[in-house]
């Protein structure tokens, strides 16, 4: 043997080791994520046939006129889809168009609008002023039907227990004027004619509001009301809420005069009041947020106030460890504090992830002045998650503690 | 019997440990009934570290030649998105359920890269040329790049045959008047020179290194001599199609950066030679190449690559930036595998600048991105506190101060980077190393920036990251290089030159190793440190023990035994200073020789 014949050495295809053994079982358990995740890869696979299809048909549609949306019907409507046939009122000069929408619990909605002037080139902002050119009018109609909205109790000591729902056919029409005088101001008059039909929800596995309350507690149910409604909006701010720029700040007032239309149905004036403020630090890293909301209603003469129309408290984006509608009175007050933390951003920076933590103080009266103490506030705390872009939050998961318990909450703003 | 050679510094080593008393003998067999022992014991010992088998193989039984390639080979064609997601979301969030890997990754156990050759190295021509570090190439030559056949000849009237008309950037395919086909892409707005320098940049270095990549070249283009083939179309943003058309030629270039004479600047890269076949997936093996048998992400090539792509940030390495060509040469059809598209490397991210974060975190992060969300944002990384930003429109945002060479990323996980090891990355820092500043200034020249400011800033900066490579993979291993074994059997010596001293990285004069011998033939094994004093350019020498009294009968007992039997291991560590992190040893495999003592017939950093 020729000590020349020894050429190379070389580690080569490793033996089954005790740390492969090891993994095996794990392996097996992570299959089903492997098979979905190539069953998932397949879906994009090839050339990405689905992501670039389904856009391409999306843009096909929008290039004729008709918008696919995500719906939802405000609190408690849950998701759907929806149409926007015309043109959205995303650009100076005349626009139109109908558009229609259903969830998934049943909520609808059928309505018209046209106007002049931009209102809100950008998904619109969970709150407050809209962005657009110097004023923007706008006339529209439409009819709603809320299937499964629900109801506490009156008053800061309503019971979750009470926990019962109703239905409302709603049909309303208006208009709104809308200017912007000075940059970052708004001034808003709007007009508007409702007709409310309270009557039993639709949800199979909860009580009607009449079965959970003495009709003195639920006036409108079981009615037809109808109002004529004049108001106006006066309003700064600087920022949007909860966006990238971590500068958010706000002023905001609001006055609406319901003059009933019905017998029994108070007249009243709504009085709303608000502000809030971001502050960024750590070079937009995190920022503190805070916010207040005072709401008041004053009835004149004789009759009532809907009980759905009252000042309440609960849900997203109030005390959020609540259910939505949770509390209800002639008034309510709101304090929000936020600490908001980057955990991810998107490399061109189009899109974060801010963590939140946040601690949410607040409660309802007939007579905030009267019964307001420290130790009657309901509180709210918890961390979330909230997916946000330059121009707005888009959505934010959070988890909730309060009085009531824990709640997970999901919520979106895309929409109608 | 034992002598300190005459020339350089040399290492001694204990005689009464390593001196045999009388004639050398030769170990026997074990016994019989110690063979199950010691099987046992081997397999517990493979469990933990199978990293480090050692393989020998006989010259008489080279590898057999892979199968020819089938004629025809379907074209790969994966889905960005489902690359994306698979790499960012789905392997993560396999790893973390699956403890053991987790458990496994904590203790810092890595299998080795598979297809190493005995001077830890790669061989297989079809993914990796040595060009500079094994020939030192001419700055001219690292600047001129691949160069076959030349960059197109604009002299000419050009055909647009093909068309990408929407994005930020536009892009066609050119004909020249000699039939040569490129590619050609434009410099995002605002960002003049920066993708197209980044480009050729990077990619004379990639080739200068030994990666096979297209040749591209900086070329400007007269609008006026673009002509559009006949029925040539292109598809909108709604997925229409249209003609293209030269008033859709004027638009397009409307919006791209000219040049005084009113050309237009672009990046030309040739077609690949030979039938495109699709990108190469940094992990697996591509089934119908019967040559390619090693799973991707175990190759040295691709894991070392690691630290190429680290020093020039080419945040952008994914398998759509890879392409295989099937190419013959001297007869014989094979799969030639390249990586293309440099545009988003060093500052330029394509289409905008590169940001901070780029080569600091991946796109998505999950480990980050749950740390920040469980210490509310206690943690962070070092991007998010950095103040700086671009300083030439034409370089775009490359910058040694955020720069870690051991913990670089690309945009997302790369599953060979994330299987490399110390030796891969000692294997790619030996890549870096092999630059001069004269080559890199070359390469840089090569890029045609415009301003003589922004191009020293980049060279400055691609000189500091190479710094930075060098000393973190250098410290980290025990970088012996030219190692050669003399003095015959009476007094064999290695002699050695320590690439961590020859750069400065390590104080000058003495320099410690712990030095581990056995040569199990003849029972004999050792433990010492060695205190050498190394010359200017790290070169040192150490003496090697050898059994006394070798006379023929114990040549001739030892020629007897089978090759893997009279292999003399030796392991080299170099000791650190202090701050310094602790480096892996170096093993280097000997046989004996009558000429020169040992003969060095492996290695394994």
């Amino acid at each position: 043997m020729q000590e020349d014949s020894i050429v190379v050495i070389e580690r080569g295809t490793p033996a089954v080791n005790g740390w492969d053994v090891a993994e095996l079982p794990f392996r097996l358990v992570t299959l089903p994520i492997l098979i979905i995740g190539n069953g998932s890869k397949l879906a994009f696979g090839g050339k990405g046939y689905l992501i670039p299809n389904v856009t391409h048909l999306f843009g096909q549609i929008q290039a004729r006129g008709v918008h696919p949306l995500i719906h939802r019907q405000g609190a408690s409507s849950s998701i759907g889809g929806g149409l926007l046939l015309g043109v959205p009122p995303t650009r100076e000069g005349p626009w139109a168009h109908v558009l229609g929408g259903a969830t998934i619990k049943e909520y609808w909605l059928l309505g018209a609008r046209l106007g002049y002037g931009s209102e809100y080139p950008e998904p619109r902002p969970r709150l407050g002023i809209r962005r657009g050119g110097p004023f923007t009018v706008q006339g529209y109609g439409f009819r709603a039907h809320r299937a499964q909205d629900k109801f506490y109790g009156p008053g800061r000591d309503s019971r979750n227990e009470n926990r019962s729902d109703y239905d409302r056919d709603q049909y309303e029409a208006g208009a709104v004027v809308i200017l912007r005088p000075l940059p970052n101001s708004e001034l808003r008059f709007f007009a508007r004619w409702t007709q409310d039909d309270i009557g039993a929800g639709d949800a199979d596995d909860l009580p009607d509001v009449d079965s959970t309350f003495a009709a003195s507690e639920i006036p409108g149910f079981g009615e037809r009301w109808r109002y004529v409604s004049f108001g106006t909006t006066v309003g700064w701010r600087v920022g949007r809420l909860h966006t990238m720029q971590r500068h958010d700040r706000w002023l905001e007032a609001s006055y609406t005069w319901n003059d009933s239309r019905s017998d029994g149905a108070a007249d009243y004036g709504r009085l709303e009041l608000s502000a809030g403020i971001e502050l960024p630090f750590d070079r937009k890293r995190e920022s503190l947020a805070f916010a207040l909301r005072y709401v008041a209603l004053r009835p004149s003469g004789e009759g009532a106030i809907p009980f759905y129309r009252l000042a309440s408290l609960g849900g997203s984006h109030s005390l959020a460890s609540y259910h939505t509608y949770r509390f209800a009175d002639q008034e309510s007050i709101l304090g929000q504090a936020e600490y908001r933390y980057r955990v991810w951003s998107e490399v061109r920076d189009e899109f974060w992830l801010d963590g939140i933590l946040f601690l949410y103080e607040g409660m309802v009266a007939e007579s905030l002045s009267d019964e307001f103490r420290f130790e009657r506030l309901k509180e709210s705390y918890g961390f979330g998650l909230a997916f946000i872009t330059p121009e707005s939050e888009v959505a934010r998961i959070t988890f909730n503690w309060g009085d009531d318990g824990f709640l997970g909450r999901f919520s979106f703003l895309f929409g109608l | 019997m034992r002598r300190a050679l005459g020339s350089g510094p040399v290492a001694r080593w204990g005689e009464s440990r390593l001196s045999l008393a009388g004639p050398a003998r030769i170990a026997g067999p074990l016994p019989k009934r110690l063979k199950p022992l010691a099987a046992l014991l081997m397999a517990t010992a493979l469990a933990g570290c199978s990293s480090n088998r050692v393989v020998v193989r006989q010259g008489s039984s080279p590898a057999p030649e892979p199968r020819p390639l089938p004629d025809a080979l379907a074209e790969r064609d994966p889905s960005v998105l489902g690359d994306f997601l698979e790499h960012s979301v789905l392997r993560p969030g396999l790893h973390t359920f699956n403890l053991p890997f987790t458990l496994k990754r904590w203790v810092g156990y890595r299998t080795e890269a598979y297809n190493v050759t005995a001077e830890d190295d790669v061989s297989d021509r079809a993914w990796f040329v040595h060009r500079n570090a094994r020939h030192r190439m001419s700055p001219e030559a690292v600047a001129s790049g691949p160069m076959p056949g030349g960059a197109p000849d604009t002299s000419e009237a050009l055909t647009i045959i093909r068309a990408k008309a929407v994005g930020i950037t536009p892009g066609f395919t050119i004909r020249d008047r000699n039939g040569a086909v490129f590619q050609v892409k434009f410099d995002p707005p605002g960002y003049p020179e920066m993708s197209s320098a980044a480009e050729v940049i990077s990619g004379r270095l990639f080739h200068a290194a030994g990666y096979h990549v297209p040749a591209t070249y900086i070329v400007a283009l007269d609008p006026l001599k673009l002509e559009v083939a006949p029925d040539v179309t292109y598809l909108d943003k709604l997925g229409r199609e249209h003609p293209f058309t030269q008033q859709r030629v004027n638009e397009l270039l409307g919006r791209v950066a000219r040049l005084p004479d009113g050309r237009v600047r672009a990046v030309a890269s040739r077609f690949l030679e030979g039938t495109n076949i699709g990108p190469f997936s940094f992990d697996g093996t591509r089934r119908d190449d019967p040559a390619d048998t090693i799973p991707h992400q175990h190759r040295r090539e691709l894991r070392g690559l690691y630290v190429m792509a680290a020093w020039l940030n080419h945040v952008d390495i994914r398998q759509h930036n890879t392409l295989d060509m099937v190419v013959e040469e001297n007869g014989r059809r094979f799969v030639r595998h390249h990586l293309i598209d440099f545009g988003a490397s060093l500052g330029s991210g394509s289409i905008q600048p590169n940001f901070p974060r780029d080569g600091v975190e991946h796109d998505v992060d999950l480990t980050d991105i749950f740390a920040r969300i469980l210490t509310a944002n206690i943690y962070s990384t070092r991007w998010e506190r950095y103040d700086g930003g671009v300083k030439y429109p034409s370089v775009g945002f490359y910058t040694s101060d955020l720069f870690d060479p051991g913990s670089w990323t690309a945009d997302y996980p790369n599953p060979a980077f994330y299987e490399r090891t110390a030796r891969d990355g000692y294997w790619g820092a030996k890549l870096v190393g092999s630059f001069s500043e004269e080559q890199i200034r070359a390469a840089v020249a090569a890029g045609q920036l415009s301003d003589p400011a922004a191009a020293e800033y980049l060279t400055g900066e691609i000189l500091k990251r190479q710094e930075m490579t060098l000393r973190y993979w250098f410290l980290r291993a025990t970088p012996l290089e030219e190692l050669a074994v003399a003095g015959g059997p009476d007094a064999p010596s290695l002699s050695f030159r320590d690439l961590a001293a020859a750069h400065g990285y390590v104080r000058a004069g003495e320099r410690a190793y712990e030095v581990r011998f056995e040569f199990p033939a003849v029972h004999l094994k050792s433990r010492e440190t060695a205190r050498l004093r190394l010359d200017a350019n790290g070169r040192g020498r150490l003496e090697l023990p050898f059994p006394a009294g070798a006379d023929r009968e114990f040549w001739d007992e030892l020629r007897r035994r089978p090759a893997r039997k009279r292999i003399a291991k030796l392991e080299v560590k170099a000791i650190p200073g202090p701050g310094d992190p602790g480096a892996r040893s170096v093993r280097i495999y000997l046989l004996p020789s009558r000429k020169t003592g040992y003969r060095i017939v492996g290695r394994a950093y």
